[in-house]
């Protein structure tokens, strides 16, 4: 039993998810916000593809080298024991987001996701090769002929071979690329290289040339986060509602507003421009990713008009309701100092980085034992992992009680990214405990380089027997 | 917004979003669990605890990539199955 809305509310959203997605055909748009788009695209994808070329001392300068187990970054070598530095890192980059996201909503989206740049770089290609908006609607709806295959034809094989540089470009992160390229020319690529190369690209071409707006809507975890971070402060892309209704078709000359009517001339061109096919005229909604391609053409409109800019513009909701907006307020500033503290802290830390790690680990399956000689005697497991590009002998100094004895200590190389496992142990006249736990100091240095050192404290357990 | 707690909607969504919602999010979480998984754990020390010894690091890598992704797309298989309200399962097993 449903009553008559219910029913009326099943079938609307029966319609509505079972509706074929009609392909959205964006209208090109120019202006300040599609330059800066522009610029975000370079920047981004110049980025992305030259990033792998580029040599440092006859070596690739970022190459995350999964097979050794080591990043190189512009002469860093990072090892899984450096993760720290990861995490600090994923951490700078999700505040950096909330902030980002409290200043102005989706700007991410808008300009730096890999989805917006790539979709970006194939809505490019599609106007190229098939023209404008109503040349590609007309071509969606013209039978298939020869002229329609060829065209598609050819923005699909440039779709493809732009995927394929995209997705060999992936792979070259990860394996050298001059390598790589070489290994592809003599067909001597291995199975894992090849499955990876074409997983990317087809992922390329998937989403930036098939799935777009949907990848937005459906598939982003951002998109269903975002709206939580926005206050009332936060710069959103709205329509100025009050301003532009009554909307409404007009003549240039017309003095619209002893006409009755608003602003909005009513031509549709924000909806055209929408590469989600929202109208942001009915207000903030989900699918909007921020691209404020609806800003530029309507401010064309606008000013074609002869009317103000600014009908649909970066706003806040205060704004909009008349009140002050605030842009410098506590949350912003809060985040704002975290990150630049987070960001200054990370960079000193690499810049200090020191590449030698000691751990050390007490035996604990004995609190002390006692040796034959009358010593008291403890069991330490030690960890030396060098992480420098060069191997080195390292020279050990454990101090903290007088008189103590280490057995089982040896001088030997250690190779670039070893871990070195030692067992030792540290034997002490009982009378020279101060109490039943005494601290040592581990103090451990490369015999080549002086400032490659680390200090470590662990606990000496003993009896006490003065 | 409002489809989410309509628990109508369940039944109407396409099936290629429901598709996506199996595939992606347990494609992203796998990758995030492999990664600091293969962190933790060198694939050489695995090999030799599993008794694999011709795994390449990277054939590790994938092929770990590609089991976690298999286990976590199956419990999302299943939330999404769960996500069924009962009435329409009830109409499955009447027709
Ligand atoms: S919604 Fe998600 S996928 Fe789309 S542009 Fe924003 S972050 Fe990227
Ligand atoms: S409504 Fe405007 S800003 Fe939002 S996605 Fe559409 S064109 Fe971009």
């Amino acid at each position: 039993m449903s009553s008559p809305s219910q029913q009326q509310q099943t079938e609307f959203v029966v319609e509505e998810f079972y509706k074929k997605r009609e392909k959205i055909q964006p209208r090109k748009v120019k202006g300040l916000f599609a330059k800066l788009r522009i610029l975000g695209v370079a920047l981004l994808l110049g980025l992305y593809y030259f990033l792998p070329w580029i040599n440092l001392n006859g070596s690739q300068a970022v190459l995350l080298d999964l097979p050794a187990r080591k990043f190189h970054f512009f002469g860093i070598t990072f090892w899984p024991q450096d993760f720290f530095y990861l995490a600090v890192l994923l951490i700078i980059a999700a505040l950096a987001l909330f902030f980002f996201t409290t200043l102005a909503g989706r700007l991410w989206c808008g300009y730096a996701c890999p989805q917006t740049v790539w979709t970006e770089v194939f809505m490019w290609i599609e106007h190229y090769v098939e023209g404008d908006r109503p040349q590609r609607l007309k071509l969606d709806k013209a039978p298939m002929t020869a002229r329609k295959f060829r065209i598609r034809g050819t923005k699909h094989a440039i779709w493809v071979t732009f995927s394929l540089w995209t997705g060999f470009t992936f792979v070259g992160f990860f394996t050298p690329i001059r390598e790589l390229g070489f290994s592809l020319a003599d067909f001597s690529l291995g199975p894992w290289e090849w499955f990876w190369i074409l997983f990317y690209s087809f992922a390329t071409y998937g989403n930036a040339g098939w799935m777009r707006e949907q990848v937005c809507t459906y598939m982003c975890p951002y998109a269903r986060f975002q709206s939580a971070m926005f206050d009332k402060d936060t710069l959103i892309i709205s329509y100025d509602t009050e301003r532009g209704e009554p909307r409404g078709k007009r003549k240039r000359k017309l003095d619209y507003k002893s006409a009755g009517l608003g602003s909005c001339v009513d031509c549709t061109m924000c909806v055209q421009v929408c590469p989600t096919g929202i109208d942001i005229r009915d207000g903030l909604q989900y699918q909007c990713i921020g691209c404020a391609a609806c800003i530029d053409v309507c401010d064309d409109v606008m000013e074609r008009m002869g009317y103000e800019k600014g009908l649909i513009r970066y706003t806040t909701e205060n704004t909009l309701e008349g009140k002050q907006t605030h842009i410098l307020r506590p949350r912003m500033i809060l985040y704002a100092l975290v990150l630049t503290g987070m960001i200054i802290g990370l960079g000193v830390s690499i810049a200090t980085r020191i590449p030698l790690e000691l751990n050390i680990i007490r035996d604990r399956n004995a609190l002390y034992r006692e040796a034959s000689n009358g010593l008291v005697e403890n069991i330490y497991t030690l960890k030396v992992i060098n992480m420098d590009e060069q191997s080195h002998h390292y020279s050990l100094d454990i101090s903290g009680i007088q008189g103590l004895e280490v057995i089982g200590l040896k001088d030997e190389e250690i190779q670039s990214g070893e871990v070195k496992e030692m067992i030792i142990s540290i034997r002490v006249d009982p009378i020279e405990l101060k109490s039943t736990s005494t601290e040592l100091l581990f103090h451990i240095e490369a015999v080549d380089n002086p400032d490659i050192q680390q200090d470590q404290k662990a606990r000496f357990l003993g009896p006490l027997v003065n | 917004m409002n489809s989410a707690v309509d628990p109508k909607s369940y039944e109407t969504v396409g099936r290629c979003q429901t598709v996506a919602a199996i595939l992606w999010p347990s494609f992203l979480v796998a990758g995030i669990a492999n990664s600091m998984f293969w962190v933790m754990v060198d694939p050489h020390d695995f090999g030799l605890i599993a008794g694999i010894s011709e795994l390449s690091r990277i054939g590790a890598y994938s092929v770990g990539f590609l089991l976690s992704w298999a286990a976590t797309a199956l419990s999302s298989f299943v939330t999404i199955r769960f996500c069924k309200p009962c009435n329409q399962l009830n109409q499955k097993s009447a027709q």
